[in-house]
Parts: structure tokens; C-alpha cells; sequence
């Protein structure tokens, strides 16, 4: 059984399950208590798990890291809300020469069952300083785990899987996807890290969405339909690790690939992605793979500037119809 | 009312003027909030309960001082000479925003290089480390100018306050940091911030001169104010200042305040408007009729309401403009 539920929802009921299940779990951020989060992923959970195991810190990221990482060094499983994943820069040094790192540092010795979770994304005039994708900052760590769930599901399930990991993992949610409904299966259940999801099965071109990028390409391919092309779309869903088999086994059937971000392309994680396809299935494509990625702008703040900076699904349709060899179609 | 302990520092001209300038934010806050409501626009961050302290700390300055103010300075930003119809284009992100070009979020995001007002973040306390850096040049370039540095009580919390407040008392940098401290970093309150709530007594630590003030008393606030700007330019080093007021509506029109604060609470700082006591302590000594204030305070409501309107009929940024400025 499966009931719809919100994607914030069912964050919210990971964090619950997970801190009546463990009481080494607890939450630590800004706003997190009364306030029940800036996007209302903790409301409630003051109530029913008191201050001590949701604190609500002051507007230091640093220490909320730094004593996070102390903590889960310790024992305990600290699950760190971010307001923003802006925000995390400044705590930029804690994650990435701490947390990452003090495992192997150290040989071993210790570790460090961190998750940070944040928010990212643009598409709700909130303007440079607030609508950051992020994936690569941390894509490119090693002793870091990424994830962005797409899917109220994997939201739930991935978020168990973090909170259950010994590795630091950064949990980067999309404000976007926070309203958007969809099954939750009942029971516990936990989806692993990881691992792509092939969201749709096609013949004609692959393309590959990272965080809510994978929604859109979705979206994309359903419309595509329209015009005879068949679009096998996965969600990569696994910023690191990234799960390569599905897609170099979609692309060799394929032959076409189109990676999507919904950040810089350059030097982004469709950098990446472009770079590990090709590597894997040279001698299998039949055209350049092409990526799409955000405005190379600070995010502002007008809502034309804004749209015209985020991609969207037909930018997804353009250039895919340019990879399989197709005219523009005017709109 | 509770008048001000404060002596009198300034003119009665000049007390009117600090009024004119509360009634004027207020005005263009109020009226933020009803666009909001009826969906003319998408955002703000309130500033009401911080006018007096945010006027009588910027009139302290001279034209050529810098101020580097914190997300909720908009009656910062009017007593250095921003119009209402200036406001209103970056409510709107038109366009002609002089503040950020329709690029940053309105309610106190803003820069304003002609009156020398420098770049304000959203990233809370970044802005204390810059705010010493431009009293370093200051004083290398022998400008003889003063810094006046805003922020809220929770931007006492970051590593970036703590670094950027040292670096300024090192090198005795002429900057007057004042902390309007409303006693909310949005929701969370000041017990759960500092076990100290005395903002100033860390000023000891710093080696540096240290300020508390009731910030609702605009007389009070002035005269420490100007001492602290007086004290800067005298090459005498920073001053940190604590202004105590209350916080009057939400932290934005992103929030209920009634969720973490309560009723009570939320009525309790009604009692502390600036704007209130202000014109209690003006007819108080005959410089002002309550019916005066009632003039001045709907003139200003009119005018904001018309320059909401005309600032919506101006046009939006141009998409091809979209990539201008990334670089210099």
C-alpha cells in the first residue's frame, strides 16, 4: 500500500520514524523547533521530542556543523538542517575539511553519521543569495555522500538511508519539489544511496536529470511523445556515488544522450556526466551529448529575469530534438 | 508614554526631521505589506519597530560616512536620501531599481554606491567584516570618513561578527557597529542566541567601547549615536552599540510570528513602537500636535500608495539584460 503525501511530509516522516526508532538521532539547525523549519519539514517535532533532541541553534553555521560533526564523531546521529544550501558555505570548511575528511585522516579511527540537509534550487524569487544548486561543491568531495531525491518516495526512503549511514551525507532537497505529492509506501522501507532510477523507459535518446531536473526531463519526454521521439529518462538521484550502469546501459541502447542540471553547466555535475558517458559508450553514440544547464548569472530577483535563467522543459524538448537529428519546432 | 532620559543633543528641527523619516518608512512598510496581501507583490521584510534606532543612527552621519546596513534598513536607507519612489521600483524589480536593478530581494536589499550605501547580503553577519574594510580604506585613504555597520541580534551569533568586530578595534577603525537587537533571530529568542543578552558588555572583550541603549527612545539613541560617530572621528576606534527594541510584525511575509511569539508577546511590543513613543515625546514638549502627526504620517501613506502605483507601471528588467554585469 502507497498513500500521496507531500514530499515535505514525507521528509518529515523519515525524520520522525528514524528518531523514535535511534535516540542517538537528532536534529540541529535554525528554526527548526517552534518554527517548524523554514519550509515546515520539522513542524511539530519540538512537541514530540522536546529541545533537547531538536535545537533550535543560533545564526551560526559553523558551530551547527562543527557540532554536528563533534557529535557523530561521539556517537550520536545528527541530522543538520541548513536554512538554504546557500547557507552551507559558510560552514564550507567544517564539511569539506572536516566532516570528509577525518575519517581517513585518521585512519579509520573515527566517523562521522552526519546528514546536512538542505534546500536548493531556484524558481521562487528569493534571488542570488538563496537559489543555489549546488550538487557539484559536494559532488566533488570524496568522503562525502550527495543525494537529491526527486520524488516523495525516495525522499522518505533516502533520508532513512542517510541517517542509517556511518558516512557524512549531504541531502540536498528542492524547494521546488516541497508542494509536490506523491506515493509513499507504508511501513519502514529505506531506498538505497547510490543508485539512479529509470523514470522512463525509451528507445530514441537518454536523458539524464539531476534533482528536479529529472522531473522536468520527465515532464519533456511525456510531450515528446507528440513528436514520435522516445525519451528514456533517469533520475540520477545519487550525486555521489553516481550510479553509471543504468545509464551506459541506456545510452548504448540509445545512442543519444542530453544531461540536464538546473545549475552552472560549467564545470557542473552534467560536466561530469557528459565526461563519464563518453568515456563509457564512445564508440556507442551516434551524436554529441549535449548539456543544459542554468543562466551563467547570479539568480535575480525580477520574475522574468528568473524564469528566463532556470531551464525548462522545453529547452529539455529543444535539445533533444537537436540530438536525434529533428527541426525546431516552433512553439 | 516613558520619555527619554536622554539630554537634549539636537534641535527641535532636527527632531522633527527624525520623525518625518519614521513616518516615511513607516509609510512605504505599510504599504509593502498591502501589496503583498492583495498579490501586487511578492515579498517583504518588515523593519517596524527598528525606525528610531535605524534614524537616529544615520542621521549621526555626515554625507560622505558609509553605511552598511543590515536586510531590514529601509529607514537607514531613507534618511540617506532614498526616495519612495525609489523604494517602490525595487519592491517591484523594475527596471529603473537604482537599489539592485530588479536583481535583489526588496525590503532592505540594497546598494546605493551615489549615497553611500554598500551592498547589503542576505547572508547573515557577512557584511560586519566588510564594513570594517571600508573603514580600513577609509582610514588609509585619509578620508576622515565614519562607517555606521547595522545588523540584528542574531548576526551576534556568526564567526563573521566576531572576526570582523576584532579586526576593527585592532586597528581602532572608524566604524560604529550597532546591533538593533529585537530579540528574534526569526524565530528563535534571545535565550536560546547568547547567555548574555547585553550585546555591548562584549565590547570589553574586543577592547573597544561598548553602548547600551534603549533603541524606541529616539532622543536617547540619537545622543549615543552621534557620541559613537563623534568618537570615531576623533580616531578614537569602534563602538558597539545594543539597541533594545522590539520587533513589531514577522520576521517577513514569509512567516506568522504568532506561532513562536504568541499574542501576548505580539501585543506586548505593539507598546513599543518608536514611531509612538517618538511623537509622544514631540507633543510632550509642545514641538508637535497629535493631529500634526496624524498630517504628516497620512501624508507620507498617500505618497507611498502613489508611488506603489507608479512604480508598478514601470517596466520590467529586459530579458537581454539578463547577463549584464556578471563581470566588470
Amino acid at each position: 500500500m502507497a498513500e500521496d503525501k507531500l514530499y515535505r511530509v514525507a521528509l518529515r516522516e523519515a525524520l520522525t520514524e528514524e528518531m523514535a526508532r535511534d535516540d542517538s538521532v537528532f536534529l540541529i539547525g535554525e528554526d527548526i523547533g517552534k518554527f517548524g523549519g523554514a519550509y515546515r519539514v520539522t513542524d511539530g517535532l519540538l512537541d514530540r521530542f522536546g529541545p533537547d533532541r531538536v535545537v533550535d541553534a543560533p545564526i551560526a553555521e559553523e558551530a551547527i556543523i562543527g557540532t554536528a560533526i563533534g557529535a557523530a564523531m561521539l556517537g550520536l546521529r545528527p541530522v543538520v538542517e541548513m536554512m538554504t544550501i546557500n547557507f552551507s558555505l559558510i560552514a564550507y570548511d567544517q564539511i569539506v575539511n572536516n566532516a570528509a575528511k577525518i575519517r581517513y585522516m585518521f585512519g579509520g579511527e573515527a566517523k562521522v553519521p552526519m546528514v546536512v540537509r538542505m534546500p536548493g534550487g531556484a524558481g521562487h524569487q528569493l534571488s542570488a543569495q538563496h537559489s543555489h544548486s549546488f550538487e557539484v561543491l559536494y559532488g566533488l568531495i570524496p568522503g562525502l555522500l550527495v543525494v537529491a531525491p526527486t520524488t516523495p518516495e525516495d525522499a522518505k526512503g533516502m533520508l532513512k538511508s542517510a541517517i542509517r549511514s556511518d558516512n557524512p551525507v549531504m541531502f540536498l532537497e528542492s524547494m521546488s519539489l516541497y508542494n509536490v505529492r506523491g506515493p509513499v509506501p507504508d511501513g519502514d522501507y529505506t531506498t538505497p544511496i547510490g543508485k539512479a532510477a529509470v523514470r522512463r523507459r525509451g528507445s530514441d535518446v537518454t536523458i539524464v536529470g539531476v534533482s528536479r531536473m529529472a522531473v522536468l526531463a520527465h515532464e519533456a519526454a511525456k510531450q515528446l511523445e507528440e513528436e514520435d521521439i522516445d525519451a528514456e529518462v533517469i533520475d540520477l538521484r545519487s550525486i555521489r556515488p553516481i550510479d553509471w550502469n543504468p545509464i551506459v546501459e541506456s545510452v548504448k541502447r540509445t545512442s543519444r544522450a542530453v544531461v540536464v542540471e538546473e545549475g552552472w553547466a560549467t564545470y557542473g555535475a552534467t560536466a561530469e556526466l557528459a565526461a563519464g558517458i563518453q568515456e563509457r559508450c564512445f564508440d556507442y553514440l551516434d551524436a554529441p551529448i549535449l548539456r543544459l544547464g542554468g543562466a551563467q548569472v547570479p539568480m535575480p530577483y525580477s520574475l522574468p529575469l528568473e524564469k528566463m535563467s532556470i531551464p525548462t522543459a522545453e529547452d529539455i524538448k529543444r535539445l533533444v530534438r537537436r540530438t536525434v537529428g529533428k527541426r525546431e519546432v516552433d512553439a | 508614554m516613558a520619555t527619554t532620559t536622554a539630554k537634549d543633543t539636537a534641535t527641535k528641527e532636527e527632531y522633527l526631521q527624525l520623525h518625518r523619516w519614521m513616518c516615511m518608512a513607516k509609510a512605504l512598510d505599510d504599504r509593502m505589506h498591502i501589496l503583498v496581501k492583495q498579490g501586487r507583490a511578492p515579498f517583504v521584510g518588515s523593519s517596524r519597530g527598528h525606525e528610531g534606532i535605524q534614524v537616529a543612527s544615520t542621521a549621526a552621519l555626515s554625507p560622505d560616512d558609509w553605511l552598511v546596513p543590515h536586510y531590514r534598513g529601509l529607514a537607514n536607507a531613507i534618511v540617506r536620501g532614498l526616495t519612495m519612489k525609489e523604494w517602490m521600483l525595487a519592491v517591484f524589480a523594475k527596471a529603473g531599481d537604482p537599489l539592485s536593478a530588479g536583481r535583489n530581494i526588496p525590503g532592505g536589499c540594497y546598494s546605493y554606491h551615489r549615497l553611500n550605501i554598500a551592498p547589503v547580503s542576505q547572508v547573515v553577519a557577512s557584511w560586519v567584516p566588510k564594513a570594517a574594510g571600508i573603514a580600513y580604506a577609509a582610514k588609509l585613504r585619509g578620508e576622515g570618513t565614519v562607517t555606521l555597520c547595522t545588523f540584528g541580534d542574531g548576526a551576534t551569533s556568526q564567526g563573521a561578527f566576531h572576526e570582523g568586530v576584532n579586526f576593527a578595534a585592532v586597528h581602532k577603525l572608524p566604524v560604529v557597529f550597532v546591533c538593533e537587537n529585537n530579540g528574534y533571530a526569526i524565530s528563535v529568542p534571545l535565550r536560546l542566541q547568547m547567555q548574555n543578552p547585553n550585546v555591548a558588555e562584549r565590547a570589553a572583550g574586543y577592547g573597544m567601547a561598548g553602548e547600551t541603549v534603549d533603541g524606541t527612545d529616539v532622543p536617547a539613541s540619537f545622543a549615543t549615536c552621534r557620541e559613537a560617530v563623534a568618537r570615531a572621528r576623533r580616531g578614537e576606534g569602534p563602538t558597539l552599540i545594543d539597541a533594545k527594541i522590539w520587533r513589531l510584525n514577522s520576521h517577513t511575509s514569509e512567516d506568522n510570528q504568532v506561532k513562536y511569539r504568541g499574542t501576548e508577546e505580539i501585543a506586548e511590543a505593539a507598546r513599543h513602537d518608536p514611531i509612538s513613543r517618538f511623537n509622544g515625546w514631540l507633543i510632550d514638549r509642545g514641538w508637535l500636535t497629535a493631529e500634526e502627526a496624524a498630517v504628516v504620517q497620512k501624508r507620507y501613506d498617500e505618497e507611498a500608495s502613489e508611488a506603489a502605483d507608479w512604480a508598478e507601471q514601470q517596466p520590467d528588467p529586459a530579458p537581454d539584460d539578463a547577463l549584464k554585469n556578471v563581470f566588470a
